[in-house]
Order: structure tokens, then sequence, then C-alpha cells
């Protein structure tokens, strides 16, 4: 009897409990790019990613997320047929969300400012917009920071954001006119974004922005030399440039002008107050030995201890790429530059570092870019639209990738697009956004500058020339 | 500047777009060499760089921001791009050739543009873009080289 009411007993607790333990293991699954959209949805035309609007600029005209995949199918001769009447009309739609009105322009150069400051506070691990912030962040307490943390908040407290148009050859001739993407340019340390790019939704204006911003804390970004542009207006500094004399000859008839007066031009339309440059740069220091630019001290530096433990990881997830790089490139300098394959490689290695080498380079800035992105996701509340759309360019690609044979990337400059939703999908705001639970991610970023570490400035090789010598050197005309 | 809408234009913008917001890398300009191609031309403009080779039988086009359209090309495709690449390159020669020569030892590429025909490399160094000749001639072979010409199956 004692055995039957047990029997009982566990069956009843066992039928109760049943429930929670289907409950349980119906807990939300990790995410997979199938998150974002399945390739055969991606492949059967444009689709509701949302079943509703994702966020879009005050200002911008309401449309449709469109994906591309069936187009580039028909750009290589795959279902063409499927395509062509979705293609018709869906290139209205482009031509037309390519034009962004005044609104869009300044929501998307304001983002880029609200990300700089995340950045910083990201950095520095408090909360944005917080008195600890502002405290850490006054002038006598960055004297006093690790010259890598400081460096790398310099640079982005100098960070200049602009749409440019279709006159800016990035935009026109690199990526054809309005074609949505962004970049980092270093010369005037300013993130571009083309107007294709303004006119998409704001999360994929932000998921840009924060992989750009994430070049300009690299490595490659806070080794290189800043200067500030003299002149407190641009006026002012063409006014301090025209009295260098033939080395800012500048006319819009002529097919030529001087490097200098080109270089200057630019970087003073896009309102750029910081140039940035490799060290020995000649064009700079001609600029700067013409007192157009001011050389900021202590301005770089190449620590290895800045992001640490985040580039061992990119580089180890990398390695492989970088090795098959040497080994193809490897003969091809030796041939070149007549040298012994052991001198081509190490020629190259110098040249081209595993910090700087593209993929990594890139993995580099979407690890930081996934982290950055992942703080706004849950301050905005966007949705799983939202997320959708700002991710769906990479999934179109995954989706390409992943077909034999494929060969739409560039597998020495960029990591496969899985890899890259993967940085984005391990955020937990972003996996809670579309109701699933963040991988384990590639390489997490981390911000563990713990020592100080000594600066580089130029006088370890060529340092530009102090005030009372650049007014010597400058009267001797045109140097470079 | 904006292009005339033709077709082939609306199809190539829609081909490409959307695909191309992934960011795009800082290029630089002293990185690995230029592997020759049958056929190729490479444009850097930092911070862009986009490239066009000659694959087997298919048209590459990079656009450096981690995609690429693959095209597959007949003879007459073939003729007319090696056509367009070495003429651009004998008219960049020439008006090289034609500016001042600049002062000092070291100048700064503003533009860079690699060349490969027959599988033989040649860089041309551009120290000014903006407003020039080659701008307009730069964007002509760029429309030209980034024909989006389906060939159906």
């Amino acid at each position: 009897m004692k055995w039957l009411l047990f029997a009982a007993a566990f069956a009843s607790a066992f039928l109760l409990e049943f429930p929670v333990v289907l409950a349980a293991s119906a807990k939300p699954q990790i995410c997979t790019p199938e998150v974002i959209a399945t390739c055969e949805q991606l492949a059967n035309g444009p689709i509701d990613l949302a079943k509703g609007q994702p966020t879009i600029f005050k200002g911008a005209k309401p449309g449709a997320i469109v994906n591309t995949l069936p187009f580039i199918d028909s750009f290589s001769g795959k279902g063409i047929d499927k395509a062509t009447e979705k293609t018709a009309r869906l290139s209205s739609q482009l031509l037309e969300f390519t034009n962004p009105s005044q609104n869009q322009i300044e929501s998307a150069e304001t983002l880029g400012r609200t990300l700089r400051d995340r950045s910083v506070a990201l950095i520095l691990g408090v909360p944005v917009n917080s008195t600890a912030l502002k405290e850490m962040t006054t002038p006598s307490k960055m004297k006093t920071m690790a010259p890598e943390k400081r460096i790398a908040i310099e640079r982005l407290q100098s960070l200049n954001f602009k749409v440019v148009d279709g006159r800016n050859p990035f935009c026109r001739i690199l990526m054809a006119e309005g074609i949505p993407n962004a970049a980092y340019d270093e010369d005037r340390h300013s993130i571009f974004l083309c107007q294709g790019m303004v006119s998409q939704t704001e999360a994929a204006v932000a998921s840009a922005l924060a992989h750009e911003i994430g070049h300009v804390i690299s490595p490659a970004g806070t080794s290189l030399l800043q200067y500030r542009i003299k002149g407190a207006t641009p006026d002012a500094t063409r006014e301090i440039a025209r009295s260098c004399g033939e080395n800012f000859v500048y006319s819009e008839q002529d097919s030529y002008h001087t490097e200098e007066s080109e270089y200057l031009n630019l970087a003073l339309e896009v309102g750029s107050k910081n140039v940035l440059a490799t060290r020995n740069s000649p064009l700079l220091s001609s600029l700067e030995n013409c007192g157009v630019l001011e050389y900021v001290d202590d301005s770089s530096t190449t620590s290895t201890d800045v992001f640490k433990s985040s580039r061992a990881c990119v580089e180890k997830e990398n390695a492989p790429a970088y090795e098959a790089a040497l080994a193809k490139y490897t003969p091809l300098e030796a041939e070149q530059k007549k040298v012994s394959a052991q001198a081509a490689r190490a020629s190259l290695m110098n040249r081209m570092p595993a910090w700087k080498f593209g993929v990594t380079s890139e993995d580099f800035a979407d690890s930081f870019g996934s982290k950055l992105f992942g703080t706004l996701v849950s301050d905005m509340k966007w949705t799983a639209a939202d997320i959708r759309a700002a991710l769906v360019a990479y999934r179109v690609s995954s989706c390409q990738q992943a077909r034999p044979g494929d060969r739409s990337r560039d597998e020495e400059a960029y990591p496969s697009a899985d890899t890259r939703i993967a940085h984005a999908l391990s955020q937990p705001s972003v996996a809670k956004a579309l109701g699933c639970e963040p991988p384990t991610p590639v390489c997490d970023f981390k911000f563990d500058a713990t020592k100080p570490v000594a600066p580089i400035s130029p006088a370890s090789t060529s340092k530009p020339p102090s005030n009372s010598s650049r007014k010597a050197t400058s009267s001797g005309g045109a140097s470079k | 500047m904006s292009p005339t809408p033709s077709s082939l234009m609306i199809l190539k913008f829609v081909l490409l777009a959307f695909s191309f917001f992934i960011a795009q890398s800082v290029f630089a300009s002293d990185g690995l060499p230029l592997e020759p191609k049958e056929l190729g031309l490479c444009i850097e403009i930092p911070p862009g760089k986009r490239c066009f080779a000659l694959e087997g039988q298919d048209w590459i086009q990079d656009l450096g921001a981690g995609f690429r359209a693959t095209t597959p090309v007949d003879v007459k495709d073939r003729t007319r791009l090696e056509t367009d690449i070495t003429n651009f390159k004998s008219w960049s020669k020439s008006e090289l050739a034609k500016r001042p020569k600049p002062k000092g030892e070291h100048v700064s590429c503003r533009a860079t543009i690699a060349f490969s025909i027959k599988r033989k490399t040649e860089s041309l160094c551009y120290d000014t873009l903006r407003g020039s000749k080659l701008d307009a001639k730069l964007e002509a072979v760029v429309k030209s080289l980034s024909f989006a010409k389906p060939t159906a199956k």
C-alpha cells in the first residue's frame, strides 16, 4: 500500500511538474543569424522584417526595409527572372531614399556625437551623462590619466561627424552615389556618412557609426599623431595659410593645386578641427611649419596594453587569415623588391602588422562597435524590427557567403558576415530585443589599460619644429 | 554630378544598395602589394578603395566594404573592359606628365590607382584629385567598369 501511495504521489508530482519541465525546455534559444531573417525570406524579395515600421529619423520618408539579395543575385546572373520586376519597383524607392532631408542629416550627426560621448563613458566604465563622467574628463583629471586611456578619449572628444554628398569622391566614385556607407577618415579625423547611409533607419545608422568609432580608438587610430587646426574659423585658418605663399595655391579652374591647399580645404570643408597623421608625414610637417597646424603634445601611443585582451583575441581569431596573406604576398614582394623571401616577409610584417591587418582591424572595430551599439539598444528602446533592420545587410552577405563557391567577401580585409553578426548578437540588449539568448562573444571588447605607458612623440623620429624654428623654416619658402 | 537614372544605373544602385553600410575600413596606403591580375583596376582614395578585376570568366567588382559582385563576361565585354582600362592608363600618364613637378622628394598620394593589364601591374600616384579633369575622367571609367549587365540564364 505504501508503495502504491508512493507511486501515485510520484506520478502526480511528475505530471504536475511536467509543464514546468516543458516551460524550462522552451526557454529562448541561442541567437543565430536566422533571427534576423532566413536566407529563404531574403531570396524572395523585400520582406516585412518587423511586422511594423522600425524607428526612422524625424523628417524621414517612411518606407519599407529592402533587402538586396535578389538583386545581388541578378547582378551575378542568378535568379534574374525572379528579381527583375522587384528590382524595377524598388529602385525608385532607393533613389528616393538617398536624398535625405536636413532633419535626417542633423539627426545622423547628432547620433554620432551621442555615440562618441557613450564611447568615452564606456572606456571609463561610468554611466553616460553622469557626474562621475564629467569629473573624470576635466582637463586636470585627464592630465593624470594613463596616457593610453587619455589618448583614446582625446581621439573621441575631437572626433568630427559629417554627412557628405556626391561631391565627395568617397561617396561618388568609390561607393557609387546613393549607396549607404560610412567611413572613418583619419586624415581629417572625421567619420563620413554618405547620403544613402543617412536615409537608413536610426538603428542602422547607429550600428555603422559605432563600428567606425571602433576604428578611431583602435591601435591604428591611437598610434597616429594629432594636430589641431589653428584659426578660430575656416576663413581665419585660410588667412594663415595664405601667408605661406605658393604652398597654398588653389584654383577650382585649374587642374592643379598644391596638396597642402587641397588637404587643408577638405579638412575645413567638413568642419574638422583636428587632423591625424602617421609619424614622419611631410605633408603635415609642411602644414605645421606654415603655422596652419599645431602639434598636440603626447598625442599618440601604440601601447599594447590599451586594448590588450581585445587585440589578442582578434589577432588570435584571425591568425590563419594573416598568415595566408603573408604567404600569398611574400613571393610578390620578394620579386618586386629583389630580396629574399625572409626579407620580403619581414618587410610585409613591418608595413602591415597583425593589429593593422584588414580582418583584424575590422574585427576589432566590430568588437567595440557592437558593445557600443548594445549600450544604445536598451536606452533607445529599439524594437526587434529596428535591430533586424540594422543587421539585415550583414545577413544578406551571410546568406551569400553560405553558398558554395561564393566570392562575395574580401577575405583579406573583412571577417565573415556570420562573425560580424555574432558580435552584435552577443550583446545582451540586442539578444533581449530579438527574444533569444546571447551567444558567447567572438571577442569581448575590454579596455584594460592598467599601467601608464609612455606616449610616443615625434621627437623619437622627426619632431615637428618648435614655434621659433618654424618661422625660420617657413621664411625660407616652401618646404616639404 | 548625379548620373541619369538609366535602367542600368538604377539596377546597379539597387544591386549594391543596403549591403554596404557595413562599415568601411581605414585603408593603409602602404598595405599589401597588389596581386597581378590578367586585367584589373584598383582605385584608392583614402578612406576608400574600390577594385575591379577579371577572374577567369568573371568580372569582380570589389567595393572595399566587404562585398564583391561577380558578373560573368563574354569576349566582347572583356575587350571593352581592357580597352577602357588601357585608355585610362594612357590618359592618366599623359596628364600626370603635364603637371608641375612637385617640390621635394616626398609626394603624398591623394589617390593611388593601380592598373593590372596582362598580369603586369603599375601604380600611379595622383597628388591631387579634387576639381581636376582626373576626377571627371575617373568617374566615367568607374561607371564603365561597374556595368551591371546581368547575363540571363
